[in-house]
């Protein structure tokens, strides 16, 4: 693990809220569509909601007992920790209606990374990296000026010509140019942080590269548009079948 | 002939007499005795339930000290009130129980009921029930108007509207002698309403009230409700989707519509801000469109801006900033935080959703898939950007607002046009209507201390005996909460000084919860006085900002000494904490929270 993902764990371990409440808004919606996929309507909204908790919950506490010679990726090992806790909760549920006595498995007990396959969904994978570039656009954001981030969301995301940006906001084409290469390098390197932060393998850091953001300016917006509009997409479905 | 009709007269006086003996002798006293019957069998019943279930409460009680013990043991706090409260009623129940055994169940079989329930004779019971069951009954079934005859002094109820998160309940009256209709929000305590639901509620009434907003409000041991405007109409989703209809866009028409609506929640939240207040929760459904004018309602979360109370993450997702949750989480107060710039952002998810007909499900960087014109987009993200970047009052909002809604051109009007980016000073509308508040004489109550209200209600009659019978069971119950974990908790004392006191041994923390008060100046001032005063009588009084942000974490909001208080006041190592707040009239409310008890005095500085 490199050492961007070892800071983020040990805030993890040491139960920084604020840690875990970023893990929750990056990676809460993918987790949530997947469980609520996997319980194909046998649990409701409020269990998925808890079984989403329980499984950002228990990344911090399994993460103790994570082998990187297995080669499990982060997404590979929350989608795993994700399934065992939805099957602890469907065990649970048998055990009661059967009143059996029978101690289903505890979530400690059923999740090991020597068992951890490789049956990932490549849709989950998708968004999980759709969700890992929108946290670094949000970062941007966050630390770019207003206008200049404006100015790069109207071009890459917005998908307007260089001349309605400028029309527009009442600024040059060349001060519309500067703003988009400054607002892009920010997102460059906040991109490389936060892959880096929650990637636990070399296969998953090279990602951004066959994602197509390691190549030419134009490519990288393009790209970088197309990770955020599916991611949009996503959301908009996620958050509806909520409501 | 004449013995005949005598002999026929005497006949039909005792048909007539034996009928009426029948009647009003022989019929009552078959009665009697099968009342007797009756009630020797209910007797029987009630005798044999009461004894077996004496000693399952009973069971049931140890089990729950036992938890609760266990629960002391693992330091979870939260439970151990629980399973104390549930171990209480458990013994209370027994105790009930044990009197029925030997004396209210004997005393029925002669018709002499004991318990609170025979203050009315048993018909009267009856016939009470049955009106309150069938009323309810009729609410239930039909959502419909109960007329509930002063429930609410100088109001007749007319209807009922759904009850939002707050479990108060909501009804729309009519002011006696008018037509005019109001809303009043109920929380009853007998209802399940929480203690802590209503203190927050309760706390920014009077500058509501100074705002407009609501009427009077009105607060005693048992329930506090407040009556404010009632807007007739659709809320915002619903209007939203009207105008959206079957289009992928809104029309022009539309677009000034929603403007429109946009500057009148604008105008309104500028109203909260200069009176001090923040509404926290800002979305479609908080909002009642109503003569062509968005009406937001729902006080439930307001917050003064200046309130020395934690953040809370209160507030409706997708409509409320991350940010908030961020700080909240960090254990922030409001007052060192812009609470109105959260309204601010729920003030731009709110024209999102106009726009777009959906929630923003990506916060800021929430996409616009319908076509809108570039100027009004602006300023959603803007209102929607990070919290340092966002307009820094509803009223520049307002006035971004107001340049496009101007216009003769809604779509011509380019970012850059806008006050916010060409940093003009604009003159703002007046607003163009102002509520119609039907003006009450009678004084608001409220805000004053909460009397403890008792929830264990035993029966008068047999108390000398069964607590013979009992006694024990019940002394080793309380004697257990002496403990010094399970603090005994003082009621308020009124009546003594402060300054009588017994002068705790240790350090005390100042808590100055002034920032709520009407006069919070004045307040402060007095909060100095009651404390050089204190001081003086060899008080070690101070105050530190750390401590003090960590403390309002876990002091409880009724101020009451918990086991969880007893612990933190140890580790904190504080002898006590004085809490000081605004009381009636213009005194001090101060209350004195220490290892094993709370204590509160009104202090009258005068």
């Amino acid at each position: 693990m490199n050492a961007l993902t070892t800071t983020f764990v040990r805030r993890l371990r040491q139960r920084d809220e604020a840690a875990w409440f970023e893990l929750w808004q990056d990676f809460g919606p993918a987790i949530r569509f997947q469980l609520s996929k996997w319980g194909g309507g046998r649990i409701g909204f409020e269990t998925v909601q808890d079984l989403t908790q329980d499984t950002l919950a228990a990344l911090s506490k399994c993460i103790e007992r994570y082998d990187p010679s297995r080669g499990a990726r982060f997404s590979t090992w929350l989608l795993s920790i994700a399934k065992h806790t939805l099957g602890d909760e469907l065990d649970r549920r048998n055990a009661q209606k059967r009143n059996s006595g029978v101690k289903p498995l505890s979530l400690d007990e059923r999740i090991d990374s020597s068992q951890v396959g490789l049956e990932v969904d490549e849709i989950f994978e998708q968004r999980m990296f759709a969700a890992k570039i929108c946290a670094a656009i949000r970062k941007t954001e966050a630390e770019a000026d207003f206008v200049q981030f404006q100015v790069w969301r109207m071009r890459a995301l917005d998908n307007l010509s260089g001349k309605e940006v400028s029309s527009a906001l009442g600024i040059s084409e060349p001060t519309v140019s500067r703003h988009m290469a400054r607002v892009r390098d920010h997102l460059k390197q906040q991109i490389v942080e936060v892959v880096m932060q929650y990637s636990f393998t070399p296969e998953e850091e090279a990602e951004t590269q066959r994602a197509g953001l390691a190549r030419s300016e134009s490519e990288f917006d393009e790209a970088v548009s197309d990770l955020y509009h599916a991611h949009q997409i996503f959301l908009g479905e996620e958050s509806r079948g909520r409501t | 002939m004449w013995s005949f009709f005598f002999g026929l007269l005497i006949t039909l006086l005792t048909l007539f007499g034996a009928v009426i003996i029948f009647i009003y002798v022989v019929i009552p006293t078959i009665g009697h005795v099968f009342t007797f019957f009756g009630r020797l069998i209910r007797f029987f019943y009630q005798e044999l339930r009461d004894i077996l279930l004496i000693p399952v409460a009973l069971f049931v009680g140890v089990i729950k000290l036992l938890r609760a013990t266990i629960c002391v043991v693992l330091a979870r706090w939260d439970i151990v009130h629980i399973e104390m409260t549930s171990a209480k009623r458990r013994f209370v129940e027994a105790y009930d129980r044990t009197v029925s055994v030997f004396i209210d169940n004997p005393l029925r079989i002669f018709g002499i009921d004991s318990s609170k329930q025979a203050t009315l004779p048993n018909y009267m019971q009856q016939v009470e029930q049955g009106a309150v069951g069938a009323a309810h009954q009729h609410k239930k079934n039909f959502g419909g108007k109960i007329n509930t005859p002063n429930k609410f002094d100088g109001y007749k109820v007319v209807g009922t509207l759904p009850p939002g998160g707050s479990g108060a309940k909501i009804y729309i009256v009519q002011p006696i002698n008018t037509s005019s209709k109001i809303v009043i929000k109920c929380f009853d305590i007998s209802d399940g309403s929480q203690l802590p639901q209503i203190v927050r509620e309760s706390r920014s009434m009077e500058a509501a009230k100074k705002l407009g907003l609501i009427i009077e409000h009105h607060l005693d041991n048992e329930r506090f409700w407040y009556a404010m405007p009632y807007h007739e109409g659709d809320h915002l989703g619903v209007v939203t989707s009207l105008l959206h209809g079957t289009s992928s866009h809104l029309n022009t028409k539309n677009l000034r519509t929603v403007l429109l609506y946009q500057q009148t929640l604008l105008q309104t939240l500028r109203e909260y801000h200069r009176a001090g207040l923040w509404h926290k929760d800002v979305k479609p459904d908080n909002i009642i469109v109503h003569d062509e004018k968005a009406h937001l309602v729902d006080l439930g979360l307001v917050t003064p801006l200046a309130s020395a109370m934690t953040l809370t993450t209160h507030g409706t997702e997708y409509f409320r900033d991350s940010e908030l949750v961020r700080q909240a989480i960090r254990g922030v107060k409001v007052h060192q935080v812009d609470g109105s710039k959260f309204d601010v952002y729920s003030a731009g998810a709110v024209l999102y959703f106009m726009l777009e007909n959906t929630f923003p499900p990506h916060g800021g960087l929430s996409g616009f898939n319908k076509d809108s014109p570039e100027g009004v987009r602006w300023i959603v993200r803007r209102a929607m950007s990070d919290y340092d970047k966002r307009y820094a009052s509803a009223e520049d909002m307002l006035a971004d607002v107001e340049t496009i809604l101007h216009s003769k051109d809604i779509s011509s009007v380019r970012p850059a046009d806008l006050p916010s980016m060409t940093n003009e000073s604009v003159v703002l509308d007046d607003i163009v209507y102002k509520k119609s508040v039907p003006l009450r004489s009678t004084p608001s109550t409220g805000g004053g201390p909460f009397a403890k209200v008792n929830i264990y209600k035993t029966k008068p009659l047999g108390v000398v005996v069964a607590f013979v019978i009992v006694g024990l069971i019940i002394y080793s119950t309380t004697s257990s909460s002496d403990t010094p974990l399970s603090p005994q908790n003082t009621t308020a004392n009124i009546s003594t000084s402060i300054f009588d006191h017994t002068r705790p041994i240790g350090r005390v923390l100042l808590l100055d919860d002034c920032a709520m008060a009407s006069d919070p100046e004045a307040c402060h001032e007095q909060v100095k006085i009651v404390t050089k005063k204190l001081t003086a009588r060899g008080w070690d009084v101070f105050t530190d900002e750390q401590l003090d942000a960590r403390s309002r974490v876990w002091i409880p909001e009724e101020l009451n000494t918990t086991p969880e208080v007893a612990v933190k006041l140890e580790h904190e190592q504080l002898a006590a904490i004085l809490v000081m707040q605004e009381g009636e009239n213009k005194t001090i409310l101060a209350s004195v929270l220490e290892h094993a008890t709370s204590t509160q005095y009104v202090v009258d500085v005068e």
